[in-house]
């Protein structure tokens, strides 16, 4: 277990040093000259060598990469060029928003995935199965923007229940959340449902069921803690997803989370900021798939010898 | 069975026991059968219904739309849906249900380009990956950074240096949705790879060139099927929620995730100019969902998540 723990920390080094150089590249793949672009066609010749002078862009190529990633790994990703704060602080700013929504939202989505695709394995090829992998479907296929438009119209606007939009404690976290969840548990009682209906068909639930053992003790003994394997990554990798930022429902109810962050500084073209948000999230994405597949190599074996 | 065949077998003509007739014809069966499974898959024939309705009015958008979906008419701005106005219409009275009719047609181009991007370039990078040992390594470690970056961010991050746009979304889109193919393919390569006829092929001295387009190519095309589908579904939504940030498609053009984007300062006078186009996308991604969740049951059982 030990030596697979510390091959899996390992590799994450190739591929957060690979992340790194995209993120530096992103502002070398603009077109043309990045401080005219940022600044706009007008700018004076000596606010664009400002520029230029304060994004390092006048050094060589590999020795600015270097200077990038010397200062990301002590913490320091530059000034925005809106607020001129560091970027870091903005990032921390923002980042407790966008926690605290994605942890509402994957456990009441999990709370709703797993109930849903356990009813649905159970009753296999009932109205139950149908009725769930219906609404299922439907959960995967709606636009987050337009959930989000709805649930505001009817339960912030109409009805006055909520809050319309900013943050302004739990209480406007609410609709976030349920838009979430509603689209993430979808795919959970999908998965949920597959990975069970796999299990109930193996001998040894036979054989639990054939030594007499109530239905209710199959399921939820034997069947759902074999089932649940493949589920917890599902669930970690949404987790993951989410701290990305939801961007889309964050910027509907004008949370002032990381998405809404990167969808400003792409407006404003603050290029630090969307540097350090988009290299931050990354890290923080590579990270929770490192969890989550620790937690897998945990909970089954199997994973720890391939 | 066995004796019907045989007797069959004297009637055939000498032709049909050419190796190219022989090939053609077991591939025809197969092809039948897989067509016979299809329609009898409930979800793959709802799916097709629902896209079939909307490719038709996207064909068919000039002679079924009531208005020209550009043409304003100050009079009737912001009125509710009516006998008149089905959908009711926008703020420069624009009728919201002649829009829905042109934006499926921007819709179907966007989902269309930005998988085809993806494809054509999954496709290479994953035969390449899983045929050839020397750049397998390379090449999924470039996937691994790929992925590392959230489908939807890494979109924005790519408008963000391409700039806003049509054209910009669809490539963002399209590079965003492209390791999911790399994968696929590898996988599916690596595993074809390994099949006698794979051996066969080689000890008759043909290059690799052949081997790829003719024999390894033709077996993967079924999970490359099923991927697409779905990844049209993925690839329309993350087109609209582009445009609803106000970075892909720009108002006025009819697109959906614009119209709902331009919704959002009337959602207290106009209730309308957001369900509408909302719906649409939603019928479009079940149709494409349902599809491929029926392409899958089909041709792929073993690709059930």
């Amino acid at each position: 277990m030990f030596k697979y723990l510390i091959r899996r920390i390992l590799s994450i080094i190739p591929v957060l040093l690979g992340v790194s150089v995209v993120v530096f590249l992103m502002v070398h793949l603009i077109p043309g000259d990045p401080a005219m672009h940022i600044l706009g066609e007008f700018a004076s010749p000596e606010r664009v060598e400002q520029l230029r002078e304060q994004l390092g862009l006048n050094d060589p190529l590999p020795i600015q990469y270097l200077k990038f990633l010397s200062r990301a790994v002590q913490g320091d990703l530059g000034n925005s060029l809106i607020s001129n704060k560091p970027v870091v602080q903005e990032i921390l700013r923002a980042f407790p928003v966008t926690i605290q929504l994605a942890f509402y939202s994957i456990i009441l989505s999990s709370l709703i995935g797993l109930v849903a695709g356990v009813i649905a394995s159970v009753k296999h090829n009932t109205v139950w199965d149908q009725v769930a992998m219906i609404t299922a479907m439907f959960g995967i296929s709606t636009p987050s923007f337009w959930l989000a438009l709805i649930l505001m119209w009817v339960f912030a606007y109409t009805l006055g229940w909520f809050p319309i939009s900013g943050y302004s404690g739990l209480r406007s976290l609410v609709l976030p959340t349920v838009v979430l969840a509603a689209l993430t548990a979808g795919s959970i009682a999908r998965f949920t449902r597959s990975s069970m209906l796999e299990v109930l068909g193996q001998d040894y639930i036979r054989t639990a069921r054939a030594k007499g053992l109530s239905s209710r003790s199959v399921v939820l003994k034997h069947a759902l803690r074999n089932a649940m394997i493949p589920v917890v990554t599902l669930v970690g990798l949404e987790f993951g997803s989410m701290l990305a930022g939801a961007i889309i429902t964050e910027t509907v109810f004008a949370l002032p989370g990381i998405g809404r962050l990167a969808v400003t500084a792409i407006t404003t073209r603050d290029f630090p900021m969307i540097q350090g948000i988009v290299l931050f999230v990354a890290t923080l994405f590579v990270i929770t798939n490192l969890v989550v597949d620790m937690v897998y190599g945990y909970i089954d074996p199997r994973i720890r010898l391939q | 069975m066995q004796v019907q065949a045989r007797a069959e077998d004297v009637k055939t003509k000498w032709w049909q026991n050419l190796p190219l007739a022989k090939s053609l014809s077991n591939r025809d069966s197969y092809l039948r059968m897989t067509l016979r499974r299809l329609v009898r898959n409930k979800s793959a024939m709802a799916g097709l219904v629902i896209l079939v309705l909307l490719l038709l009015s996207a064909i068919f958008a000039p002679q079924l739309a009531p208005y020209d979906p550009l043409k304003m008419d100050f009079r009737a701005r912001l009125s509710p849906p009516s006998a008149d106005h089905w959908f009711g219409t926008n703020e420069f009275g624009r009728d919201i249900f002649s829009m829905i009719l042109y934006g499926s047609r921007i819709s179907i181009m966007v989902g269309f380009i930005s998988v085809s991007f993806a494809l054509v370039i999954g496709v290479i990078l994953g035969v390449i990956a899983g045929y050839f040992d020397k750049l397998d390594n390379l090449i999924m470690r470039i996937t691994d950074v790929w992925l590392a970056f959230p489908t939807f961010l890494l979109a924005i991050a790519i408008v963000a240096v391409l700039g806003p746009g049509l054209t910009n979304a669809m490539i963002a889109v399209g590079i965003a949705s492209t390791p999911q193919y790399i994968r696929v393919v590898r996988g599916a390569v690596l595993s074809v790879k390994e099949q006698e006829y794979i051996a066969a092929a080689k000890a008759l001295g043909a290059t690799n060139r052949r081997i790829v387009l003719n024999h390894v190519l033709p077996n993967v095309v079924a999970p490359i099927i099923v991927l697409s589908t779905l990844r049209f579904a993925t690839a329309i939504l993350s087109a609209a929620g582009l445009s609803f940030l106000g970075l892909g498609v720009q108002p006025p053009t009819p697109e959906w995730g614009a119209m709902a984007y331009a919704s959002r300062s009337y959602i207290r006078q106009a209730w309308w100019l957001g369900l509408f186009p909302g719906l649409a996308i939603l019928l479009m991604v079940l149709g494409f969902n349902l599809l491929g969740d029926g392409l899958r049951d089909v041709l792929d059982p073993r690709m059930k998540q």
